[in-house]
């Protein structure tokens, strides 16, 4: 199963559980109580800046000990040394030994890793491959791009080849083809069964990547799960519901009875769909019950009604702005 | 047993990574360097005037004559009295066996001025700082640190592992360092460093302990070191201390504060006090065991420093019970850092 859930209720089976987590930075509280539970599968981590994005990953990663409540990782605390076998993190610093080169830091990070050193150098030169750095690995870190530190940074994670990943901010600084490679080097991890935590203002490519999210404001999580469920719980913005007839002729009836319900704000006729109806509300599973009770009343075949789902980018948008 | 083996494996890892990342290059290695430098030309330079004895230092209560002078009118007096065999032969003896002390005292008056006060005092904690505080602290201050913590093994084998990849760094610099001090005077400074070589080594050790523990634990090491290297060795020797405690207070967060008073007060001052308050510094204890090694030949180095109050043994106890306190106590701490502010 593929998704979050602000619930924790088992903390031994699922990738990632939290629960009433609470962290301070002096006199600023980051994180405020947040419960979440993680599955397999892609999660976008969305919010401003400041939002305490950074602050739930560097806890989740056990960079960071919460003042209150708790993380579990398949149960395992990840501030712990066993915990750290579970989750591989790609942070959004970019300090590195800046004299080494980028096959000396894998290697060193493998062997400290505590993988076999027989296995270190095939497995790098696998993992160099993977993220496209092959052909540059022995580039000192100091001259490498920014694009190209971010890659290390994700080879770096994938190393250990952990159940969670949590990448914070991974499509900056590379560029266009990179993105393409890395979605399409995420939905692979997918597919083979890793829960991956990412948070990026690249609304593209999360897009391309998920539609679950867990939105944070001020430290808090105000959604987690579906775009449009964020969409419904966060921002009280009114939804489009897509009503399809067999008869172009009823369309216009249909509006004006519908329009006379208090929670139908508007509707309107989207050009070249002449058998559609668009209605606005804020109210979507009322108005879906008004719809079918008019359409039964009427004889009037329904082909298909649905909210129309808004993209991350515009749920983002109106986070933000709100 | 699992806790076991991933230690084992993250003091290996630590060690085997970082062994040869020492910086040689950074700032405080330079002034590590340069006070080294200064330090050998001074000594090459007595050493040139032949004054690692006690021909030049004057008797108590004689303006005007050094024990050389002195020696020379015995044998003048015993020239003069040269009719008188007995009395003659006694001066000759006196002055003979004067003589031949006088060229022998190299060891205490190399130890006392070199090794007692500007190796112990000063060098000596630089040199060790030098490296130690960079163990770890550079990787603080560079932020480098995530790379260790983001690995499946325990906090307290990072540090151990580091600890064990900086130490023949600090051994090798301050008993190279001593070495070459030891060169420059000569047979006095090469007979002082076979003698206390153990001594000093130990206290390196103890050193790097303590101020691995600073650079880990922390926050802004190199500031204390420089502050230590500088501020405190160097410049504040001549204000008063009530200034000093003024400055510090003003001007340091409270973990430099911790540091400077460590390395200032500790070291510096009370290792310089009479009683029983030098006990607390380090420079002590090394002092200790030289005290007694140079008894042995019967060279009496400090008389009423309070060194022969602990045997070599106790002093060996001490130093490297100070040493360990520092490690477990670091261990404890480093466990618990946790990184914020990485971006």
């Amino acid at each position: 199963m593929i998704g979050v859930s602000p619930v924790a209720t088992k903390p031994d089976i699922v990738p990632l559980w939290c629960k009433k987590v609470s962290k301070w930075h002096g006199n600023f509280l980051g994180l405020n109580d947040v419960s979440l539970e993680l599955r397999p599968g892609i999660t976008a981590l969305l919010g401003s800046n400041g939002s305490g994005k950074s602050t739930l990953m560097n806890l989740i990663a056990g960079q960071l000990y919460p003042d209150t409540g708790s993380i579990r990782i398949f149960g395992v605390d990840p501030w712990t040394w066993r915990g750290k076998h579970l989750v591989g993190y790609s942070p959004d610093l970019d300090y590195f030994y800046s004299s080494w080169s980028i096959n000396d830091f894998l290697m060193r990070m493998a062997c400290l890793a505590g993988i076999e050193s027989k296995k270190v150098p095939s497995l790098v030169n696998e993992i160099l491959d993977v993220v496209g750095l092959l052909s540059v690995q022995t580039t000192l870190l100091r001259r490498c791009s920014l694009g190209m530190r971010q890659r290390a940074k994700i080879a770096h994670a994938i190393l250990m080849d952990p159940p969670l990943l949590v990448l914070d901010e991974p499509f900056r600084g590379i560029d266009p083809v990179g993105r393409r490679d890395l979605v399409q080097l995420l939905l692979k991890l997918q597919s083979s069964g890793k829960t991956i935590l990412v948070s990026s203002h690249e609304l593209e490519e999360i897009e391309k990547l998920t539609s679950q999210v867990v939105m944070l404001r001020s430290g808090r999580v105000v959604s987690a799960g579906p775009v449009s469920r964020a969409r419904d719980r966060l921002l009280n913005k009114p939804v489009e519901i897509a009503l399809e007839i067999e008869s172009a002729e009823q369309i216009r009836f249909l509006a004006q009875t519908v329009f006379n319900y208090s929670e139908v704000l508007g509707v309107h006729l989207p050009e070249g769909k002449a058998h559609t109806l668009m209605v606005l509300t804020r109210n979507p599973e009322i108005v879906f019950s008004y719809l079918v009770k008019i359409s039964i009343e009427n004889n009037i075949p329904i082909r298909r009604l649905e909210v129309v789902d808004e993209a991350p980018a515009e749920v983002m948008e109106s986070l933000f702005q709100g | 047993m699992e806790f076991l083996k991933s230690f084992i494996l993250g003091v290996k890892s630590t060690l085997a990574v970082h062994l040869f990342r020492a910086k040689v290059g950074h700032s405080l290695f330079w002034v590590s360097a340069g006070f080294l430098l200064l330090v050998a030309a001074v000594v090459v330079s007595v050493s040139f005037k032949n004054q690692w004895n006690y021909k030049t230092l004057k008797p108590r209560g004689q303006a005007g004559f050094n024990f050389k002078n002195s020696i020379e009118m015995i044998e003048a007096g015993s020239m003069a009295l040269g009719h008188n065999a007995g009395v003659s032969a006694i001066c000759s003896a006196v002055s003979g066996a004067s003589s031949g002390l006088l060229i022998q005292s190299g060891l205490p008056v190399f130890t006392k001025n070199v090794v007692f006060s500007v190796l112990l005092g000063f060098l000596l904690p630089l040199w060790c700082l030098t490296f130690a505080v960079e163990g770890l602290g550079s990787e603080r201050e560079g932020k480098t640190l995530f790379w260790l913590f983001s690995k499946p093994v325990p906090r307290s084998s990072i540090y151990v592992g580091k600890f064990l990849a900086i130490l023949p760094w600090v051994i090798i610099w301050s008993l190279g360092g001593f070495f070459v001090l030891a060169v420059c005077a000569g047979d006095s400074g090469i007979f002082a460093f076979k003698l206390f070589w153990q001594p000093i080594a130990l206290a390196s050790i103890t050193y790097a302990s303590v101020f691995f523990f600073m650079g880990a634990c922390l926050p802004r090491a190199s500031l204390i070191a420089l502050a230590y290297a500088f501020v405190v060795e160097t410049l504040l020797a001549s204000i008063t201390y009530a200034s000093v405690f003024f400055f510090m207070g003003a001007c340091l967060p409270r973990a430099s504060l911790i540091a400077l008073a460590y390395a200032f007060v500790v070291e510096t001052l009370l290792g310089s006090m009479p009683g029983s308050l030098k006990q607390l510094s380090v420079a002590f204890y090394a002092r200790c065991i030289m005290f007694q090694k140079s008894s042995d030949l019967g060279v009496v180095l400090e008389q009423g420093g309070g060194y022969g109050d602990f045997s070599q043994t106790m002093a060996i106890c001490f130093m490297l019970g100070i040493a360990l306190m520092f490690l477990v106590a670091g261990i404890f701490f480093f466990g618990k850092i946790e990184l914020r502010g990485q971006r």
